[in-house]
């Protein structure tokens, strides 16, 4: 993953919210979405992107559904009642974390001063 | 028309995966459909490409360990499932109406330390020799059930491992050297008796309640076991 250290810790948040809006997503999939939303500028790896899905899953915050599609078996992802509450509140997490770290990075003049 | 995978080629995924130490079937299936999504998509650039050259180069991208992360990790996730399904049985002894049961387990066995302590070790001694009895009997059943299938699951494993009984087993006969002290404090005495009866209650869930009910368990936990038992 490009950057890996600052994506690390959002890699759980990514995965929910690509699940809230598409509904069921399998493993390939998800990262496919990935490379395509970001142009190919981030790319989860195959070894950080199961392991996190299991540990969801184990939280019970997704559920699996398995479907024979070809000649072959599919695990889909989606998420759960639970799931969804805590999307909502680790994307705010996250909206917070990016406007911090905004403030920081390039602090804009305070706007009561502006005239 | 996109080159896709024959049933041959994902058979040989499937002996890839094993072959790279994946041995249960959920993480095994999961993989092979990536592996084999990933291959079709690299066939529609390089459709030259043959199969292995294509596997090799997508399995490159699981890194230098190839799947052994996704395998550790998919135990961790799996064993606190299995923890996570103990806690909601054990519990059920601390709740009404069963908890009056406990209580009454846990006075007697203590008024019965409390009088001859002694008594712990044939009574460890019997629901341990009662407790291998049980996981030598689930290993047969696990054995017959694999061997007629092929396939392994972890979680089914770890439920006819009868998960952390042994371990249990080995604390309760350590505390044995206890039983033959004199003098022993209250608060000893106590903590033998609280000893026994958890242990007898985690036997008991372990051995006897999750693998009754493993089946549904294994349904809810992997969408594909009901079809593979078919």
């Amino acid at each position: 993953m490009k950057n890996s250290q600052l994506y690390k810790g959002s890699l759980n948040t990514i995965i929910m919210k690509l699940l809230e809006e598409n509904g069921r997503m399998y493993g390939y999939e998800i990262t496919q979405k990935v490379k395509l939303i970001t142009k190919g500028e981030l790319n989860i790896t195959e070894g950080a992107l199961y392991p996190a899905l299991h540990k969801l899953e184990a939280d019970g915050l997704l559920d699996v559904e398995v479907e024979k599609v070809d000649n072959r078996m599919r695990k889909y992802y989606k998420l759960t009642e639970s799931g969804e509450k805590e999307t909502v509140n680790r994307l705010n997490e996250l909206e917070e974390f990016i406007k911090n770290m905004q403030s920081l990075v390039s602090p804009s003049p305070n706007p009561d001063l502006q005239f | 028309m996109h080159k896709t995978l024959n049933a041959e080629q994902i058979e040989q995924l499937y002996t890839f995966t094993r072959q790279h130490f994946v041995e249960y079937y959920d993480l095994q299936t999961e993989l092979v459909d990536h592996l084999a999504n990933a291959i079709e998509t690299l066939w529609e650039v390089k459709p030259q490409l043959t199969f292995d050259d294509a596997l090799k180069t997508e399995f490159k991208k699981f890194g230098i360990y190839g799947f052994s992360d996704v395998v550790e990790e998919r135990q961790k996730a799996l064993g606190k499932k299995y923890t996570k399904l103990m806690a909601r049985y054990f519990k059920e002894f601390f709740k009404l109406p069963r908890i009056l049961l406990t209580i009454a387990m846990f006075v007697i066995t203590y008024k019965l330390f409390k009088f001859f302590l002694p008594v712990y070790i044939p009574l460890i001694l019997i629901l341990e020799g009662f407790s291998f009895y049980r996981i030598i009997k689930l290993k047969k059943i696990y054995k017959v059930k694999t061997d007629a299938t092929g396939k392994r699951w972890l979680l089914e494993e770890m439920i006819y491992r009868g998960g952390s009984a042994m371990a249990v087993a080995g604390m309760t006969i350590q505390f044995m050297q206890f039983a033959l002290r004199d003098h022993l404090q209250e608060i000893f005495i106590l903590l033998m008796a609280l000893v026994f009866v958890l242990s007898l209650m985690h036997s008991y869930v372990v051995l006897y309640v999750i693998p009754a009910k493993a089946t549904e368990h294994l349904s809810a936990a992997y969408p594909g076991y009901k079809w593979e038992k078919l």
